[in-house]
Order: C-alpha cells, then sequence, then structure tokens
C-alpha cells in the first residue's frame, strides 16, 4: 500500500480534480432522459387501469358528494338507518350499480341517494332505498319502464308502480325510487309500501303531465309494456325519445311506438331516417291499400314496419307480425293523433 | 456531470419510485392510490424471482418477463442493477456512507477489501434455485419419461457424453460440468422411470426471504409503512397490525446496521440476486478495468469501493456493481469503464470451488423434500392457515409466493397477514387471513390481492368468480374456509345470554348463518307467586331490580306459555299480557313460576359460508372467538371439503 | 489516433466483439426463453377438467344379464356351481384375459367373522380363472385399516398366493384423480386405477353384510374400496355414491357370497353371533340384481336399500332379479 494513501485528499478534492469528460456527460444525459423515460412510462401505466378488477366497496371507499340534508327524503316507522346516505354523481354512479349505470346516463341522470334501513324489530331484515334523480320526469319514466319486471304486481301508490317479489319500483316526477328488500317476507313488503308512500307524499308531483302516452289507443294494449326508450330506438342512431307500447289481437302482435319531436319538419326527417334505414337493413317498400293514412309500409324479415308523421310526431308499428293487424293498428293510432277531418 | 452524480440522481429516483409504488397501493382511484401504478414492477424486474419461478412453475408469469430486460442488460452492462436501481442497494450505500463518515482512507479502504465470505452468496443462489428447480426438472423428465422415443436416445446420450468426458481429454471444468449435468440426467431419468412419483422431486420457493426487493416490499408493507403511518392514518383509517412483523423488521434493522460496519453487508455477503447477476456480469461487455497496469498503488480507487471488488488490483468482476467510485480519484486516469479486460488483469468468475457450488446445489434439492416432509401443505394441513382468495391448491402456492406482503399491504381491510410457522416453514411469511386484525373480514366483492399478486400465487379472480355469479354459476362462490361455533364460548350457547351478532352480520345472501329458537330457564328462576295485581306478579324471593326487563324474559306458570316480561323491581315481575288471554297467562297466588330466557342460537350452514370471516371478526367473545373461520371446505382444496 | 497508439489494437477489438456476440447472443436467448415459457393468463382455476381417459366397460358385450343362485355351505362348490350356471368360467375369461378381482379387504380381521370377502372364494375364482386361460389374475382393496395387515389377517395374502394370483397393495402412486363422466361426486377424487389399467376383465367378490349407513354392503358397495382420498366424506350421501359406483365399474361378472351373511353390527361385525347361515351363493353379471338378490338374505326388500333403485335408474342393472335368473 502505497503511502498516496495516508496523505490522500480529502472526497470533495478528490472528485473535482479534473473535469467530467465528454462521453461521460453525454452518458450521464442519456441516463438522465432514459430517467426520464421511465418516469413518463409509469405515469403512462397508472391511468391505464380497470377498477373493476379489484373493486371493494367498502364504506371508506364510498361516495364523495355528501347527501343535501333538504332533499333527504323521510322515512317511515319501524325502520332504523343502518348507516349515512351515500350519494352518487354522473361520475361515481357505476361505483354503485356498475354497468347499469349507462341506463341512467343515457335517461338523463342527475343523481342517486341510497340509504339502507333495518327493521326495528328484525334487525336482521333490511332493505335498501335507491333515489335516482332525472333530469326530466319522462326521463325517470325511461328508466321505470325499461326495467319493468315482467311478473310484477301493479301498484296504486304513484301513476307508475309495481311491486316485486323483494322490491318496490315507482317512478315520480323526475323520481324513479327503488327498494329493495334483502328477503322477500311479507314484513318487508308493508315496510317497503310504507317507505315508498311517505316518498311519494314528500315528492307531490303536479297533475301529471300530458305527454305522448295518452296518445296510444286503448283497443289491443297489453297492460303495463308502454316504456320511453331515450335513445337510439331500434337502433337507429339520433332516433330519441320513444314511447313504445305492445298491442296484441286476433292472435298477432305489434308495436306502436310515438314520439314527439322539436318542428313538424324534424319529425317529418327523422321518419324519412328511419325508413331509409329499414331499406338499408333490406327492407322491402309495400305499397299501402287504398284508403289508407299517408304511412309508409316496409316489409323486413317477415315482419312489417309502418311509419308515420303528424304535425312534430313521429309515430308507427313496429314488428307488426300481419300486414293487415299492423295496419288496423296504425290507422288507429293515427286516428289518435288528433287528425283533423276524421 | 460526473457518472458518480448520475449515479445518485439514478438511485434517488428508483428509491422514490419504490417508496411512491409503496404509498400507492392502496385501493382506490385518486391518483395516490393503486389505480393503474406498476407497483410490482421492482419484483418484475428483478429476475431472481422470475427465474425461480421458471424453475418452479416452468412459466413465467405476465409482468416477471421483465426480467429478461435486466439479465439481457446485465449481460452487456455488468450488475448496473445493484449500483443504479435496486432500492435496498441504495438504502445500505446510504447506511454504509454515514458509517464511513470521518473514517480515514486507510481505514475506508480496509472496509471495502474483498472478503472470503463473499462467497456465501453465491452458496446461497445455488441453495435457492436448486431447491426450486426440482419441479423443472420433475416436469421435464416425466415428459420424456412418457415418451419411449426421446427416452432411451436421452439415456444413452448422457451415458455416453459422461464416459466419454471420462475417457477423453478435456478441459477440466468442461469436464466436470459435463459429468455432472450427465450423471444427473441420467440419475433423474431412473428415478423417473422407477419411481414415477417420488417425493425426491420437491420444490420449494424460497428465493422470497432473501431476494433484495421482495425484503424491501415486506419490511416496507408490515414494518416501515405500519409504523409511519400509525399516527396518521393517512393510508388506512386504523392501525394496520401484522402480527409476525416483528422478525421482519429485525431482520431488516440488523441488516442496516451491520451496513454501517461493512458498506453494502446484504449486497455483498448475502443477496442471492446480486449472485445471480455476478454470475451472469462474467460475460459482460462493458467493465470496470485499468489502462495499464503501472500505478503508484495508492488504493484510493477502492476507498469507496461498493461492491469489494479490488479495482486496484486484479478486479473481481462478479463483486463490481458499477458504483463508479473508483474512477475519479484515479489520479492517473488509470481506470474506466471499459470494453477490454483490465490490464491488472481479471477475475471474472466469482470466488467459488467446484465442490462448494455442488454442495450448495444438493443442499438446496435435499432441502425441498426435507420442508415437505412436515407436512404442512399435505395431510398436515393447518386449519388455522386460511388463504386470501385465490390462493392456488398449496403445493402450488408455496410454488410461487414470494412472500413480498403486497396483497397485505392492498388489502382494504386489513385481514391479511404473515404467517409464522404455521403452514410449516415453507410457508413462513406467507400471506394468511387472521380476522382478529383488521377493520373486518374479507369483504365479498373486494379481488384486490388476486390482481396485485405478482406472481399468480393468488391467482386473478374476477368478482363475478368469487361470487359465483354469471358464467361462475355452477362452480358456486369461492370458499376461504368455513366458520365453526364454539359452543363452549358462544354467549347463547354457552351463557344463556341473548346475541346474534355474527348471524346479523353474516353477508352473504341468504345468510350462511342462521338461528334456532331456544327457552332456557335462568338460573335461580324458579318462584313461587305471592300476590297479583293486574299484570304485577310478586314473588316469594326477591329480584335484582330491571334485570329481567330487558325483553328477552319471559315468565312461564305450570306448563303454560310463556309471558314476556315487561319489567321488574325488587319484588315483581310485570308481565307484558297478551292482549285477550289476560285471564289465562297470570299465574295465580300459590302458583310456582319459572323465568325464562328466549336465546337464538347460531348455526353455520355449511353449504352457504363462504369463510369471509366477518362474523369471527364481529363476534363480541374478543380473546378467542366463539365463531371462527377454519380452512375447512376451502375450494382451492378439494381434499379440504367437509360436505358433499 | 490508431497510428499513434503504441499496442496493437487488433486483438483487443476482436475480444471485444466476440463479447459483443456472445452477450447479444446471450441476451437474446434469455429473451427466447423468458418468451417460451411465458404465461400472460396465470393459472386457472384448476376445476374440472373431465378426465379423457373414462373407464371401460368390462362387461362381456353381446351377453344379456344373468343371474345363478346356489345354495350350500360348502364355498368354494357353490362357486364352482354357480359359475357352471351361469356357462362357465370360459363364458367370461378367455385365454390371455389379466384379470382383476376386487376383493372385499376393509378390516384387519378374521375371515369367519364375514366383514371381508372369504379366502376361500378368492382362491376358488383366480383358480377358475386360470383353467380359462388367463394370463394374469391381479388381486386388490383400497382397505380402512392398514392394507398389509388386512390383507394378510384377511386370508386374502395367502388365497391370492395360492392360487398364483398377485396381490396389489393400494400404494400412493396407484391412485389417479378420476372424474365420472356425469358424475356429480366421483369428481378429480382419487381412484386406485393402476390396477384397472393393467387389466382387461374385472370380477368383484363381496359378501353379505349389513352396512350401518347404507343398509347393506354387497357387490355394489364393494366398488368402494376402488376409491381413495378421504372418502368416508362419501358417507353424507351413501346412496348416491353408490348409484355412481354403479356407473363407474361395470364388471365382467360379480360373486356375492351369502354363505354366511353378517346380519348386524356391520360393516365391521365382530363377533359370530352377527352371522347367520343363509347358505347362498349369487354370482351374475347385473351387480344391481344380484345385490336385489342378495337383500333378502339380509331380511331387507329392495326398498330398504335406496341405492339400488337408484342405480336402476342410472341405467345400469334392474332390481327384478328373478328376471334374469337362470334356472
Amino acid at each position: 500500500m502505497g503511502e498516496g494513501l495516508k496523505n490522500a485528499p480529502p472526497r470533495r478534492a478528490l472528485s473535482h480534480n479534473k473535469a467530467p469528460s465528454i462521453t461521460e456527460r453525454w452518458v450521464g444525459r442519456a441516463i438522465l432522459v432514459t430517467l426520464a423515460i421511465i418516469a413518463g412510462g409509469v405515469f403512462v401505466a397508472q391511468s391505464r387501469f380497470d377498477p373493476g378488477k379489484w373493486r371493494a366497496q367498502t364504506h371508506e371507499a364510498g361516495p364523495s358528494t355528501t347527501p343535501h340534508a333538504a332533499e333527504a327524503p323521510a322515512t317511515a316507522a319501524g325502520l332504523r338507518a343502518m348507516g349515512p346516505p351515500e350519494v352518487y354523481n354522473a361520475e361515481t354512479l357505476s361505483d354503485k350499480i356498475d354497468g347499469k349505470a349507462e341506463l341512467y346516463l343515457a335517461a338523463g341522470f342527475e343523481r342517486l341517494e341510497t340509504q339502507r334501513f333495518a327493521l326495528a324489530d328484525d334487525p336482521g331484515r333490511w332493505l335498501e332505498r335507491f333515489v335516482y334523480t332525472m333530469k326530466t320526469p319522462p326521463g325517470a319514466f325511461a328508466v321505470y319502464s325499461q326495467q319493468r319486471r315482467p311478473q310484477a304486481r301493479p301498484l296504486d301508490l304513484a301513476a307508475d308502480a309495481y311491486q316485486s317479489a323483494n322490491g318496490l319500483f315507482l317512478a315520480q316526477g323526475a323520481y324513479y325510487l327503488e327498494i329493495v328488500g334483502s328477503d322477500p317476507s311479507d314484513t318487508l313488503q308493508t315496510r317497503m309500501a310504507d317507505l315508498a308512500r311517505a316518498f311519494v307524499a314528500d315528492h307531490p308531483v303536479s297533475r301529471a303531465a300530458k305527454d305522448e302516452r295518452t296518445l296510444f289507443p286503448e283497443e289491443g294494449l297489453v297492460a303495463d309494456t308502454i316504456a320511453l326508450t331515450p335513445t337510439n330506438a331500434f337502433g337507429l342512431v339520433g332516433l330519441d325519445r320513444v314511447f313504445t307500447a305492445d298491442y296484441v289481437g286476433d292472435g298477432h302482435r305489434a308495436m306502436a311506438f310515438i314520439s314527439r319531436r322539436a318542428t313538424d319538419s324534424e319529425a317529418s326527417g327523422l321518419a324519412g331516417a328511419y325508413t331509409d334505414y329499414l331499406l338499408t337493413y333490406g327492407g322491402q317498400k309495400v305499397s299501402a291499400p287504398e284508403g289508407a293514412p299517408p304511412v309508409t309500409i316496409i316489409a323486413i324479415l317477415d315482419q312489417y314496419e309502418i311509419v308515420f308523421h303528424h304535425g312534430d310526431l313521429l309515430a308507427g308499428v313496429h314488428e307488426a307480425d300481419d300486414l293487415s293487424y299492423g295496419l288496423a293498428l296504425a290507422v288507429r293510432l293515427y286516428k289518435n293523433l288528433g287528425v283533423p277531418g276524421e | 456531470m460526473r457518472i458518480t452524480n448520475t449515479r445518485r440522481i439514478s438511485q434517488i429516483f428508483f428509491f422514490t419510485l419504490f417508496l411512491w409504488f409503496g404509498i400507492v397501493s392502496t385501493l382506490g382511484e385518486r391518483f395516490f392510490q393503486l389505480r393503474g401504478w406498476p407497483i410490482n414492477w421492482f419484483l418484475q424486474l428483478d429476475p431472481l424471482s422470475g427465474l425461480a419461478l421458471l424453475l418452479a412453475t416452468h412459466t413465467v408469469y405476465a409482468g416477471l418477463l421483465w426480467g429478461v430486460a435486466t439479465l439481457a442488460l446485465t449481460l452487456f452492462l455488468g450488475r448496473f442493477f445493484c449500483g443504479w436501481l435496486c432500492p435496498y442497494g441504495a438504502w445500505q450505500q446510504f447506511m454504509g456512507w454515514l458509517g464511513k463518515r470521518g473514517l480515514s482512507a486507510p481505514a475506508a479502504v480496509e472496509r471495502n477489501r474483498p472478503h472470503p465470505a463473499q462467497r456465501v452468496k453465491y452458496w446461497l443462489l445455488a441453495a435457492l434455485l436448486a431447491a426450486a428447480a426440482a419441479d423443472l426438472v420433475h416436469w421435464l423428465l416425466a415428459g420424456v419419461v412418457r415418451q419411449p422415443l426421446l427416452l432411451w436416445p436421452l439415456s444413452a446420450l448422457a451415458v455416453v457424453v459422461v464416459i466419454a468426458l471420462l475417457l477423453f481429454k478435456t478441459s477440466s471444468a468442461f469436464r466436470f460440468w459435463g459429468v455432472l449435468l450427465g450423471a444427473l440426467l441420467a440419475a433423474g431419468l431412473l428415478m423417473e422411470l422407477l419411481v414415477p412419483q417420488n417425493r425426491w422431486l420437491a420444490a420449494a420457493l424460497q428465493t422470497g426471504l432473501l431476494d433484495p426487493i421482495a425484503l424491501m416490499h415486506r419490511t416496507f408493507n408490515l414494518v416501515i409503512l405500519p409504523l409511519a403511518d400509525g399516527p396518521l392514518n393517512l393510508l388506512s383509517a386504523t392501525a394496520r397490525t401484522y402480527p409476525g412483523a416483528m422478525p421482519i423488521g429485525l431482520l431488516f434493522l440488523l441488516f442496516t446496521f451491520l451496513c454501517l460496519r461493512i458498506p453494502r453487508f446484504y449486497c455483498r455477503f448475502v443477496c442471492p440476486l446480486g449472485a445471480l447477476l455476478g454470475v451472469l456480469s462474467r460475460w459482460s461487455v462493458w467493465r470496470i478495468g485499468k489502462k495499464e497496469n503501472r500505478c503508484a498503488d495508492c488504493r484510493l480507487c477502492e476507498r469507496d469501493c461498493e461492491g469489494a471488488c479490488a479495482p486496484a488490483g486484479a478486479i473481481r468482476i462478479s463483486e463490481c456493481v458499477l458504483c463508479m467510485n473508483c474512477l475519479d480519484p484515479c489520479r492517473h486516469d488509470l481506470i474506466g469503464y471499459r470494453t477490454q479486460p483490465s490490464a491488472a488483469g481479471q477475475h471474472d468468475t466469482p470466488d467459488w470451488s467446484r465442490r462448494q457450488v455442488v454442495t450448495s446445489l444438493a443442499a438446496g434439492l435435499v432441502a425441498a423434500p426435507l420442508l415437505r416432509l412436515e407436512g404442512a401443505a399435505t395431510v398436515g394441513w393447518h386449519p388455522e392457515v386460511v388463504r386470501p382468495p385465490g390462493a392456488l391448491a398449496e403445493v402450488d402456492f408455496l410454488a410461487r409466493c414470494l412472500k413480498c406482503g403486497q396483497c397485505m399491504r392492498v388489502c382494504p381491510t386489513q385481514v391479511i397477514r404473515p404467517a409464522g410457522l404455521q403452514g410449516g416453514f415453507e410457508g413462513l411469511w406467507t400471506p394468511m387471513l387472521d380476522f382478529r386484525v383488521g377493520s373486518s373480514g374479507c369483504q365479498l366483492n373486494c379481488v384486490a390481492c388476486s390482481h396485485v399478486c405478482p406472481t399468480a400465487a393468488l391467482r386473478p379472480l374476477s368478482v363475478d368468480e368469487r361470487l359465483g355469479r354469471g358464467g361462475f354459476a355452477q362452480a358456486g362462490p369461492l370458499r376461504l374456509g368455513m366458520a365453526f361455533v364454539d359452543r363452549g364460548r358462544c354467549l347463547p350457547w354457552a351463557m344463556d345470554t341473548p346475541c346474534i351478532v355474527c348471524q346479523e352480520n353474516c353477508p352473504v345472501s341468504p345468510k350462511a348463518i342462521f338461528t334456532r329458537e331456544m327457552w332456557q330457564a335462568v338460573r335461580n328462576g324458579r318462584h313461587t307467586v305471592r300476590s297479583v295485581t293486574d299484570a304485577r306478579v310478586v314473588l316469594s324471593a326477591p329480584l335484582v331490580a330491571g334485570q329481567y326487563g330487558t325483553g328477552d324474559y319471559f315468565c312461564r306458570k305450570g306448563g303454560g306459555v310463556p309471558v314476556p316480561i315487561a319489567a321488574n323491581d325488587a319484588e315483581a315481575l310485570t308481565l307484558a299480557l297478551p292482549p285477550g288471554e289476560a285471564e289465562k297467562a297470570i299465574p295465580a297466588v300459590g302458583d310456582s313460576v319459572e323465568i325464562l330466557i328466549r336465546l337464538q342460537q347460531p348455526q353455520v350452514d355449511p353449504a352457504r359460508c363462504i369463510g369471509c370471516g366477518v362474523c369471527e371478526h364481529e363476534c363480541p367473545v374478543q380473546g378467542r372467538r366463539a365463531i371462527r373461520v377454519t380452512a375447512e371446505n376451502e375450494s382451492r382444496q378439494r381434499g379440504h371439503r367437509l360436505i358433499l | 489516433m490508431n497510428d499513434l497508439d503504441p499496442q496493437p489494437d487488433r486483438p483487443e477489438r476482436r475480444w471485444f466483439l466476440r463479447r459483443l456476440l456472445r452477450a447479444g447472443l446471450g441476451g437474446l436467448g434469455i429473451g427466447a426463453l423468458g418468451w417460451a415459457f411465458w404465461d400472460r393468463r396465470g393459472p386457472q382455476s384448476g376445476e374440472e377438467s373431465p378426465s379423457n381417459d373414462p373407464l371401460p366397460d368390462y362387461s362381456i358385450p353381446g351377453q344379456a344379464r344373468r343371474l345363478a343362485m346356489v345354495h350350500g355351505a360348502d364355498r368354494g362348490a357353490s362357486v364352482t356351481a354357480a359359475l357352471a350356471a351361469l356357462g362357465g368360467m370360459e363364458r367370461f375369461i378367455q385365454t390371455g384375459d389379466r384379470v382383476l378381482l376386487k376383493v372385499n379387504a376393509a378390516f384387519a380381521a378374521p375371515p369367519m367373522i364375514g366383514a371381508t370377502t372369504h379366502p376361500e372364494v378368492v382362491t376358488r375364482v383366480a383358480r377358475l380363472c386360470f383353467e380359462a386361460g388367463a394370463h394374469q389374475v391381479l388381486v386388490t382393496d383400497n382397505p380402512i385399516n392398514d392394507p398389509a395387515s388386512c390383507f394378510a389377517l384377511t386370508g386374502i395374502a395367502a388365497a391370492a398366493q395360492a392360487a398364483g394370483a398377485q396381490l396389489l397393495l393400494p400404494t400412493d402412486q396407484r391412485f389417479e384423480n378420476y372424474s365420472l363422466p356425469n358424475g356429480r361426486l366421483i369428481r378429480r377424487w382419487p381412484l386406485l386405477r393402476a390396477p384397472l389399467r393393467q387389466v382387461n376383465k374385472v370380477i368383484g367378490l363381496a359378501p353379505v353384510k349389513d352396512h350401518h349407513r347404507s343398509g347393506a354392503s354387497m357387490t355394489l358397495k364393494n366398488w368402494y374400496g376402488l376409491l381413495g382420498g378421504r372418502r368416508n366424506i362419501f358417507h353424507q350421501e351413501i346412496h348416491t355414491i353408490i348409484a355412481e359406483l354403479a356407473m363407474l365399474i361395470r364388471p365382467t361378472l360379480v360373486i356375492l357370497d351369502g354363505t354366511a351373511s353378517m346380519m348386524r353390527n356391520g360393516p365391521t361385525g365382530g363377533s359370530l353371533d352377527d352371522l347367520k347361515p343363509t347358505q347362498t351363493l349369487i354370482a351374475g353379471t347385473d351387480p344391481v340384481a344380484v345385490d336385489a338378490a342378495g337383500a333378502a338374505l339380509l331380511d331387507k326388500t329392495v326398498d330398504d336399500l335406496p341405492y339400488l333403485r337408484m342405480a336402476e335408474r342410472l341405467g345400469v342393472g334392474t332390481v327384478d332379479y328373478r328376471s334374469i335368473l337362470v334356472k
């Protein structure tokens, strides 16, 4: 070991005894650039993720917005809140109801407030109340009508209300209310009805707005099948806010539809667009019989589509399995639109 | 900029990145939460994990392919991972620097002299990899044995090669390895052929014990974070508790302190990852070396040598961690990072002897079957070891788990803890559920741990699969274990005290816990009626006021119906009379009455219970819970089925 | 620059290039290896890859179901007589056949208490097989007690040896996980498969025993001894498992030895008092019918043994044994 070591200069002096070479500087820069690229890569990676993969819906990880105290709906007797209400907005809705969020978002969703209640006398039984606030009453009717369970029992709580084995569903104004119980017992059913009644009383509607629903002819109408499709009805982009209703008669079935557009020209334009759409997908025009209203008839896939417009209304018959039945329905519908001179 | 400064920046960068990954491993979508942060990137870059898993499972799982990049780059550059990237290396280097401060140059050089014990890490590497390798050997050989067209030619080839190597003059190293491999192949084939299901070729993955990245994650997740976050509660609402974390912390502390005395103690003597990269760096293209062999022998270049690789003399390439601290101090500019061999000579290969390597390999090969003798993964399985959802069957699980603690870190309810020796030595620090710690049981609709696991020891699950919904309806929900009521401790079973907390909290629908109603005569509850006024029944013996007014107590005369007790004072009961039946229910003076308590005794339905442990977590019998989940009936091992 | 260098650079350059090439190839090799073993998805749930080599049907194709019932106190003679009634062993065993005798050796108990297949039956059947030209006769069972002692104490080991049959102990490596096609209980369950792989004929030899859980243990329950693992879990659904066993093994022949029947305290028995000299031996190709006939020996009816009708519904036999009885 040389004596150089014993008289070694301090480290600091050592490391500055010569300037770094050009190569050293460039290598250093290249490495720093690499680090920056890595940092960028990590940053890009963190933004690409699917929370559905690992999500746990614990209370801590719950919603961020707090409920509006003024809007908190009344509870009913015999129920004890199991926790504070949770509120979801358009961004967080899928946290609560996952993929079903699309349905609500398309129909003009504003907020959802949920809360669980246990029966005060039987805490093992509980129910959860979902209050969806939509932008418009038709939005509420749209989500209500699209999810209507076929084996449901209609209720007279509100204009649109029904009960399933363990749930209660109603549309009231711009609200869509769901109450889901932990089991299908009678006790829970009663409490659900109480809760729903309280809600309806708390959110009165000023006279149901007159909308397209009243225009569907009575004859042959299948009960509880009027529904509202908020967007892309029948697969046609742009055909939105369409009310539909199922009809049966003479062993045939068909669906009537009505949609009120902003202007007369929009209604006629959309009727044309729908006709073109059907023709593109293999439809064949069928000439209307003598004396029929001014309708367009298209045969497609062994079924018949009848389209017409009147004023700002677009209407027609969808998937009629028999031409004469469909045409008869179209005529009745046409009359209901208030065609003068009949 | 000097290269050493660049290195420091790189080390700080990666160390910070490591800490950041540790912090963001909280379930959630805010920027400081899990999102898509590649929190396992260090484990994936670590080729030791990848290689060991390749050996133990003959697959390279998903992100572990990153290890290929590290290995390939090492072939060009040397041990850049150790000196520039490894967060544990950076930590040790920092501690070593602290320990060296104020030291004279000769004393500092003394600390960085190569030490014979540096070969220990190669032994460890050989033993750990050998322990993991048996399964690959078994897999390959079993494949060969099943194909007669391969078996006999291959056996013949092995014998011919061995004989040829023994007969003809070849280089001694070549002959040594050739004979060793040939003999092993022949022996392995013979064993596979004669004893197809022998227990010798068992694989045990234990690299995670010493792998620096796994060690770092484990220490951060189970020791540093719970301690740091304890008072802050930024990352979890409740303080984290990890039984068994103490030895993990002590080990970390030990190596940290040792660094004060010998810089990078772990890297030099223990680290099997460093050893793996060291073995590879013998082929590296760029390496530290001297331009000329004449020098003043001042040894200043060794003052801060991190790897103790003696750059002043014949450099030990496999020990060099590329700290570059030797470049500047040389006043004659003799040392460089070059593509030529050092003019002062170099030791390419690690300082090991063949005998040592063979001994280590043999030790590893024997260790795996020895560990299995405990039977903890097979017949001797410990029912307390309830594994997180997605865990593979125990033997496959052990072949993958690195004990890194990522699942324990991410668990939103913090119910996953490191196992002690419950699952055998092999299962040390592997994840198990402990429903006494944490903020709840294992959440039904959470599969975070299975997605975080870097090695698929917990295979990625969907919530649908976990709950047995959708396409998994046939298979049913995933069961982690099953809850058992301890009737000797359960309040309604053992102490005539109403309690159905477990039933109330059972999250399964329909509930896996149900209750049976039961009438129990209370202690000293038989009395004679002295007088009756309306519903007030005065009894012969004094009562504790209010004792029976809880709504759970009933009064029964003779063999009649029990009548609820509304309240009581020191001498009388007030009955809550059913309307209309008051006459029949009220005891008469002189009647003997009995006070009963109505109990609901919890029962577990084995067909419904999924072992989530919420009941155990909530059970009010706090010490040893009166309802406990054990691994019986867990889905991952059909043999643990309890019911059909 | 090169000109000024006093040392020739060629060897060093060559050294460098060689290293570069080696590192490049090494990197590519490692990459290729990693790629070859890359597993993007991770292990999937181990559930249900149904067995792709189901057990064969060991019954003689084209033969109608038949059943013979003989009476007598001499087991050997009864076996011979019953087989003669069925047309002789030659109808079942041909030259070169390898035959498995599935005995009931469940307990380490002496032959006289009737808890296990009587050694005399084993010897006689094995000899008949060899006389019919069998190349090899194997004897096996997975008993409840220690296998070696079971075979020794029941006298079956000695009986097999005397007849030249080979005894196979149920060692770990002779089991394979098996899933019964359309089975509900036998799924990925260890089955004593190795002996079954070695043979092309299977003969079941069972005593008539009371069985506490299932009602009676005869030729169908005897197949239980081919299951491994913690099979007692199946006692939760004993009738279903016996019916599935009837689907699992379609034997060449079964012989039910009711020379003395264990009337109570089954299946272990333990006392000679539990035995009744019913002096009947039943042989047949349909285990369901044979067991249905054997039920009478235990003073039971078909309705006392629900697994019989379950097996019949699964299409593996008939409980109406009289319809196939050979007179």
